[in-house]
């Protein structure tokens, strides 16, 4: 671009000195000119181009300042070096140029005495006026041009990691998931450098660490809630921190080690183990897994929160256009079975009609459960054991069932996604207890005390019987399980009914109840 | 004289149900259909119904603020609102608006003419068949949920009782007894016993009289 405008502007130069028939007194100053651009053309380094302007203009204006009577086809090469410096460099660049080019002229000119003459001032003016405005377009151009190179530059990176992430979230079984993530570096640190008890915790948006996955412990470890002491120190992101117990304040020691995106700290993890500290090695071994990980970790957690958001965007979807249409007509039918009811005047007829009726409403009825089920969520303020016993009492007293609920929550939370396939897993228990079972009492239990959390949901139906695996949506349940890496299991209650259980972290039943009753 | 009754409702099938049944009982005269706010909204003042029948949610807005409105402008209007919507957040939404019934879309016909008699008969008292369920659903506690060994402690601590005591009482190692007595304070947000205590008492974990602080 420089170098195409730099030759037709010299070309314009000769063409008019030959033009105005001055080519002759001309010649030398041309020349010099012409050689100065082959000069300016010749490939530059980048430190050296951010000054090349400048010269140019030195020594152009020089050149045409020692020609006494400021021919106009030298002036016009006036305008080269502002619009180089523009197209190059920028508007401050253009504006140094022309100042520089001003000041060349200026002294070139007052050294040989000829300052004074009006059309003189006026020439140098309107010719330097001229190659900063021509200098000022270059830099809109360049600018212009770099604006757009940046925005089609964003897209096509964005484009590439989402297909990247597309290609990765279909290879792997599970997705693209942070606790899958997190579960196999806690495998790793156990295997490398014999952890008793690890655990990832991820730093949530409104500040506090919520468990992704643990290993070891038999009882609550820390590394949950609202960060303190250690933990807020692992935080500040200022490499890893160490003391003297383990992970459940038991004799041993521990390292937390800050998961870090460039400055951003977005977790930790804590390793711990009763033996000995860790040695140097150790420390540099396990820093540079967590490191290794951070990434991966981020990238999981953030494909997990656009499937979060595309999930409610779904449901809130799909329960209105239930609740807009087939949940409305058939309400509206049921009005009309209960108009031809009343109008009959046969008997058989009127109690064929009722049980039409009791059909539908028991539809409708079904509907605006699953419309409500759409609808339930863990609210980011308010937290699982608040989602659940809403949910539950709400169902309870729609479904006819007596609920027994039983809530121990520890003020440290799970991280939100881990409370939603909970609550979904109890929706999904409660509504088989609900629509198959014929259960009269549902009982409902949540212990949570990060990293561990235990969920039972059970009934005192007819039991799942010899139903089979795939059907009341066991499937999905053991997937949404899975995914949170939690255990589920479902067995026969004793006197009838049935028992769907899931666990969180490596804590049995009675281990749980044992820690519940206090002999810790 | 027959009772006037507008209704509103974006589906057909349910506002030729309603009106069949509002014609047969005899008592009632169906003066006007609307399927959407603005039309409704026209409607109660150019027919001028005693009793509206109305849907928590339209088309072109919601129900409720409608209600609200109308209810603005007559107090003596009668307001009976459906809803195809489970949970206690849309009838206590009903009420607020100062409507005089709430009906769910799953009752029979009889259920929506029987709230309309009652709307038009008193429209300044609410009534819905679940009312005082979802009241007690309401009321209870939805605060912080006690373990049944918080619950102990929490009633000694009422009690006066100190650290050493309680343990001995319930047969549980004072370092243990620490551990749920902070817990315990955690869940209530509190620093203190006094704070405790008057938090819990607030929240109706320990009633009247049965603290010493």
């Amino acid at each position: 671009m420089v170098l195409l405008s730099r030759a037709a502007v010299l070309t314009l130069c000769w063409l008019i000195a030959l033009a105005s028939g001055a080519l002759t007194e001309l010649v030398i100053p041309l020349l010099a000119l012409t050689g100065l651009a082959g000069i300016m053309s010749l490939p530059l380094r980048p430190t050296w181009s951010a000054v090349s302007p400048m010269i140019e203009a030195a020594l152009a204006a020089s050149v045409v300042a020692s020609v006494p009577s400021l021919p106009d086809p030298l002036l016009l090469y006036l305008l080269v070096p502002p619009l180089a410096a523009g197209l190059l460099r920028g508007v401050v660049a253009t504006l140094l140029t022309s100042a520089i080019t001003a000041a060349s002229l200026v002294i070139v000119r007052g050294v040989a005495g000829s300052l004074g003459s009006v059309s003189d001032r006026a020439a140098l003016i309107q010719w330097v006026g001229l190659g900063l405005a021509v200098g000022l377009v270059g830099a809109w151009g360049r600018w212009s041009t770099l604006r757009a190179i940046a925005g089609s530059n964003e897209y096509l990176e964005a484009n590439r990691l989402l297909t990247q992430l597309r290609d990765l979230a279909r290879t792997l079984p599970t997705g693209f998931d942070e606790i899958g993530i997190a579960a196999s570096l806690l495998t790793e640190l156990r295997d490398e450098v014999g952890a008793e008890q690890a655990i990832v915790s991820g730093l949530t948006e409104s500040g506090r660490l919520a468990p992704l996955a643990s290993v070891g412990a038999d009882r609550a470890m820390w590394g949950a809630g609202a960060p303190t002491g250690p933990w807020q120190e692992a935080l500040n992101c200022a490499g890893a921190v160490t003391f003297p117990r383990r992970l459940d304040e038991s004799a041993g020691h521990t390292m937390l080690a800050p998961l870090q995106l460039g400055s951003r700290c977005i977790g930790v993890v804590g390793v711990s183990r009763s033996t000995a500290p860790f040695s140097d090695d150790e420390q540099q071994l396990i820093s540079q897994r967590v490191d290794d990980t951070a990434l991966r970790l981020d990238t999981g957690r953030l494909f997990s929160d656009m499937r979060a958001w595309a999930t409610v965007e779904e449901r809130r979807r799909l329960s209105r256009e239930i609740h807009d249409g087939i949940a409305q007509e058939l309400a509206g039918l049921g009005f009309l079975v209960d108009e031809l009811t009343r109008s009959t005047t046969d008997d058989a007829t009127r109690s064929d009609l009722s049980d039409v009726r009791a059909e539908i409403t028991r539809m409708v009825s079904e509907l605006r459960l699953s419309i409500f089920d759409l609808r339930s969520q863990v609210e980011p303020s308010t937290g699982l054991g608040t989602a659940l016993s809403d949910y539950v009492r709400q169902v309870g007293a729609l479904a006819g069932l007596t609920v027994h609920l039983l809530l121990d929550e520890d003020v440290r939370r799970l991280g939100i996604e881990t409370e939603t396939e909970l609550l979904r897993i109890a929706q999904e228990a409660i509504t088989n207890a609900r629509r198959h079972a014929q259960a009269r009492n549902l009982w409902v239990e949540l212990r949570v005390e990060p990293p561990h959390a235990f969920l039972q949901v059970s009934d005192d139906g007819i039991g799942l019987g010899s139903a089979r695996d795939d059907s009341f949506g066991l499937e999905i349940m053991r997937e949404r399980a899975s995914r949170i890496g939690a255990s589920l299991e479902f067995r026969p209650r004793g006197g009838g009914g049935t028992v769907v259980e899931a666990v969180l972290g490596e804590l049995s039943n009675s281990q749980l109840h044992a820690l519940e009753r206090g002999s810790t | 004289m027959s009772i006037t009754v507008l209704i509103v409702d974006d589906h057909d099938l349910i506002r030729q149900g309603l009106r069949r049944a509002f014609e047969r009982d005899g008592e009632f005269e169906v003066v006007g259909e609307a399927a959407t706010v603005a039309d409704a909204q026209r409607l109660i003042t150019l027919v001028e119904p005693r009793v509206v029948i109305l849907d928590v949610r339209l088309p072109d807005g919601s129900g409720a603020d409608l209600a609200r409105s109308a209810r603005l402008e007559n107090p003596e209007l009668g307001i009976v609102m459906l809803t195809m919507y489970a949970g206690d957040e849309q009838l206590f939404e009903a009420l607020d608006a100062g409507a005089s019934a709430f009906v769910p879309k799953n009752a029979p016909a009889d259920d929506v003419v029987a709230a309309a008699r009652h709307a038009a008969a008193s429209p300044r008292a609410f009534t819905a068949s679940d009312l005082s369920e979802a009241m007690k659903r309401r009321m209870s506690p939805s605060g912080p949920q006690l373990s049944p060994r918080e619950r102990e402690v929490l009633d000694l601590l009422a009690e006066g009782l100190g650290v050493a005591q309680i343990s001995k009482q319930l047969y549980i190692s004072e370092s243990t007894t620490k551990t749920h007595i902070s817990k315990l304070y955690d869940k209530l947000g509190a620093g203190n016993r006094a704070q405790a205590l008057m938090t819990a008492l607030r929240l109706g974990l320990l009633k009247q009289g049965e603290a010493t602080i």
